[in-house]
């Protein structure tokens, strides 16, 4: 029984980041229509950008995580818009497909080739220790790592359920025509979305690495989980991408112990598949009206 | 309300709500053949979501509809078309990419042997003439071999109408023929459409905001408003009723 | 000269350079010729599911997988390769039809995603059931074809029997959009809502868009498997048909010559980068992100566009 407890706030504890990247996933999809295949990378990244500025500038892991978070934004935020998104706004999806995947592989590449291909060790926030209650034994790290992810996750919905700004953001993504009739400087807040992304995956790279270590093609796994976790959860619901992240969390966590590992993977496909012919708008969406 | 003999096409008590908004509550609406119903109501009244539950584009809550004196309800758009039912969108809709002659045999192609047949027979499955014919008929023959993108609006609003009629259906629903059409080429179309009713006896629903266009073709006209029927006759019946006017003028 | 005559010449400058070519190239330069002639044919199998139809698919590459694997187990039992390739296709026309039924429930970003997990799940399996595909330690000693007694075994022979084949399928492919079945394809594409009025059934066209589509690269992997003579699960990844998808897109989609200028892209460009060493993968990405940015509708749109251009200024 205390097993299952464990694996339940670990399955969390995973699930929470799984949500955060999710979560900026869905965000840029409602808003923008942008569907990021870089978005594994986009959490690869920043672990890399962190790496480099305790190494080159013997900083601790704070205040890298602060650089961190001011290059991400500006790059896989800002630039990112500008520089890919924007230009390809009335092609339709695909050619920004390939784009966001080309960048993803631009990302890896250029990690392995000018940082390493080696899997770097990552420092932890907290330290190994483990908390005991009664026979429970939960580690440190992990109540950590759901407690800042929760935090996160709460401020992100507070902001855009009671912030004007926020509310502007839902608008957009509602009904952006309706949004820019009534006034909401549709264009900015679509680049607030992109910058959140890009603070969601630099947070989420802050609290994955450490136990995954850093390594270019951490993204290639991380994305699918993100995009399976979005849809399985809802893609056109905030709520759906957090319930989908911490689902998947939690599926891989229990997996991992009572299912062969050799197609442990294949689980959260399967269930991908399975929500998508039965059930498309997720578990949590609403339903898009789809014409006979 | 006047009760039709022997419809050819009858839809009844249609229902159909978005998220908690009624946009039909229970319209019944019939047809008989060679008629020329026209379907008229102020903005909102939902006229294009009766046509679109009734043709498969959207699953009605509730009701039913036969076509004679079949049941087809929630039959989809392919079947329906098969059948022998056509329609036009309110939204323009040609193949762009496809040549004006293209888009014509595509519109029939589908009623012409099995899928696997069609893999091999020939390119243009014998409709070489019927495609002529139509082309002559709403005076597009200069254009036949242009990509229907490159027409003007209202040779496209001709080609969707010649499209909806290329596999001689029984019945034809048109979503505002007229909107958009100068006044020249909306004679052409009243004219087009009256005879096709006279010589082939094709039976016709039109959804129309043009009054003078819609009173002048139908035999009987039909006042749908707040997603009700308000009340059904001829078209100097529906001119004079109260009703009509108030719906169209009291908000 | 007129456009036919033209485009007919071309067509014969084409096929004789692509006979003659080889001839003067090392054996590697000849296995790269191959290797884009099969890719070709997989990409104008994923042209028609996308660029005809409509449908985006990312499991572009599990067909490919499947029919190499079915091919490789079939020839190094001593099942006919004649026989192989057919039945490669056969199995991946009835599996890539299996795909289509997601396609006809869900709109294009979610069948991306669909597609990808089904080529992920493929993958595990070719991956993991080592009884039946050898796992990771693949297939070995897949022989080589001969045709009427003759081998086909040499690098050269066996890129004539890769040119004929990429032929013989492009004749196919181009009967089908020539057919009314193209016509619904195209119709399907621009417009389904109008398309299903008018008595097209989506859901036949959709299910015979994945199915020709996938049928296609199930035979370029069927005959991929001679080529390389050893496969193991490791190639049949998302990456391929993210690879696939870029020779479509790259190429231009919805159009004939997309797909081999596209291959011929995917294919030979890494070689040419080949001087950058680390670098190459690097400037390809690069390279496929500023070409989306600049011109989104492929290298044929911007041919065209130049084209225009030229026609404007005559």
């Amino acid at each position: 029984m205390t097993d299952i407890f464990q694996l339940f706030v670990s399955g969390l504890s995973t699930g929470a980041i799984y949500a955060l990247a999710a979560m900026g996933f869905t965000l840029l999809w409602q808003t923008s229509g942008t569907i990021n295949f870089a978005q594994g990378e986009f959490v690869m990244l920043p672990a890399f950008i962190m790496l480099a500025a305790m190494n080159l500038m013997g900083i601790g892991l704070l205040p890298a995580f602060v650089i961190s978070l001011a290059v991400s934004m500006l790059v896989l935020g800002l630039a990112f818009k500008r520089a890919l998104v924007d230009p390809m706004t009335h092609h339709g999806m695909l050619p920004l497909i390939i784009a966001t995947i080309a960048l993803g592989i631009f990302m890896k590449e250029a990690v392995k080739t000018f940082y390493s291909a080696e899997a770097q060790p990552f420092p932890s926030l907290a330290s190994e220790g483990a908390i005991h209650i009664g026979p429970v034994v939960i580690s440190v790290s992990n109540i950590i790592v759901l407690a800042i992810a929760v935090i996160a996750i709460l401020a992100l919905q507070f902001f855009l359920q009671r912030t004007f700004t926020g509310r502007c953001m839902q608008a957009v993504a509602q009904n952006r025509e309706t949004a820019r009739i009534l006034g909401v400087p549709v264009e900015r807040m679509v680049l607030y979305t992109f910058l959140i992304n890009a603070a969601l995956a630099t947070l989420a790279a802050l609290l994955v690495t450490p136990t995954y270590l850093a390594k270019f093609d951490n993204g290639q796994s991380l994305g699918l989980i993100a995009f399976i976790a979005a849809i399985v959860g809802g893609f056109n619901q905030m709520r759906g991408a957090l319930a989908g992240g911490l689902l998947i969390g939690l599926i891989d966590n229990f997996t991992a112990v009572y299912v062969s590992t050799q197609y442990r993977n294949a689980l959260p496909l399967v269930l991908l598949i399975l929500v998508i012919l039965f059930r498309p708008q997720g578990l949590f969406g609403r339903a898009e009206e789809r014409r006979l | 309300m006047m009760v039709v003999a022997d419809p050819i096409f009858e839809a009844r008590d249609i229902a159909r709500s978005y998220g908690g908004v009624a946009a039909l509550k229970g319209v019944s609406f019939a047809v008989a053949k060679g008629e020329i119903v026209g379907l008229i109501g102020p903005n909102g009244s939902g006229k294009t979501t009766l046509f679109n539950c009734l043709l498969g584009q959207l699953r009605a809550d509730a009701g039913t509809v036969s076509f004679r004196g079949s049941d087809i309800t929630g039959w989809r758009a392919n079947r329906l078309a098969r059948a022998g039912l056509g329609r036009t969108f309110q939204l323009l809709q040609v193949f762009g990419g496809l040549t004006v002659r293209n888009n014509l045999i595509a519109a029939a192609q589908e009623h012409r042997g099995s899928l696997a047949s069609r893999l091999f027979a020939p390119r243009n499955l014998g409709l070489d003439d019927k495609v002529e014919q139509m082309l002559e008929r709403f005076r597009l023959t200069a254009l036949g071999n242009a990509p229907a993108a490159s027409l003007s609006y209202g040779q496209q609003k001709l080609l969707d109408l010649a499209m909806a009629l290329m596999a001689d259906p029984d019945i034809v629903f048109l979503d505002e023929p007229a909107g958009g059409v100068t006044p020249s080429m909306l004679d052409d179309i009243g004219e087009i459409l009256l005879e096709l009713n006279r010589d082939t006896g094709t039976t016709f629903a039109i959804i129309e905001h043009n009054m003078d266009f819609i009173m002048g073709l139908s035999h009987r006209v039909v006042v749908l408003a707040e997603g009700a029927v308000l009340t059904s006759g001829t078209p100097d019946e529906v001119r004079r009723d109260e009703r009509v006017i108030e719906a169209y003028l009291g908000r | 000269m007129n456009a036919r005559t033209t485009r007919a010449l071309a067509l014969a400058a084409v096929i004789a350079t692509a006979i003659i070519v080889p001839l003067g190239l090392k054996n590697y330069g000849i296995y790269l010729l191959s290797l884009w002639a099969l890719y070709a044919i997989a990409a104008q199998g994923l042209n028609l599911t996308l660029g005809y139809a409509g449908q985006i698919s990312l499991a572009q590459a599990a067909f490919f997988g499947v029919g190499a694997y079915i091919s490789a187990l079939a020839t190094t039992s001593g099942v006919s390769f004649w026989l192989a390739v057919p039945l490669a296709g056969l199995a991946c026309f009835s599996l890539g039809a299996l795909i289509g039924f997601p396609a006809l429930r869900v709109q294009h970003h979610y069948l991306a995603f669909v597609t990808l997990a089904f080529n992920v799940l493929v993958f595990l399996v070719l991956r993991n059931e080592q009884w039946l595909t050898g796992g990771t330690y693949g297939i070995s000693g897949i022989p080589r074809p001969s045709l009427f007694g003759f081998s086909l075994g040499a690098p050269l022979a066996f890129y004539y029997l890769c040119l004929g084949l990429l032929c013989v399928m492009t004749v196919a492919f181009w009967h089908i959009l020539r057919s009314p079945w193209g016509r619904a394809f195209a119709a399907l594409r621009d417009n389904p809502e109008r398309a299903a009025s008018l008595g097209v059934s989506l859901m036949s066209y959709t299910l015979l868009a994945f199915a020709i589509g996938s049928a296609e690269a199930g035979i370029a992997g069927a005959v991929f498997a001679p080529l390389v003579e050893f496969i193991d699960p490791t190639p049949f990844t998302v990456s391929m048909s993210l690879a696939f998808l870029l020779m479509v897109v790259v190429g231009g989609q919805g159009t004939l010559t997309g797909p081999f200028i596209g291959a011929a892209l995917v294919t030979l460009l890494p070689e040419w980068l080949r001087w950058s060493e680390g670098y190459y993968l690097m400037l390809y990405a690069l390279a496929v992100m500023v070409l989306m940015v600049v011109c989104p509708s492929g290298l044929t749109g911007l041919a065209r566009m130049a084209r225009r251009r030229w026609e404007r200024a005559q």
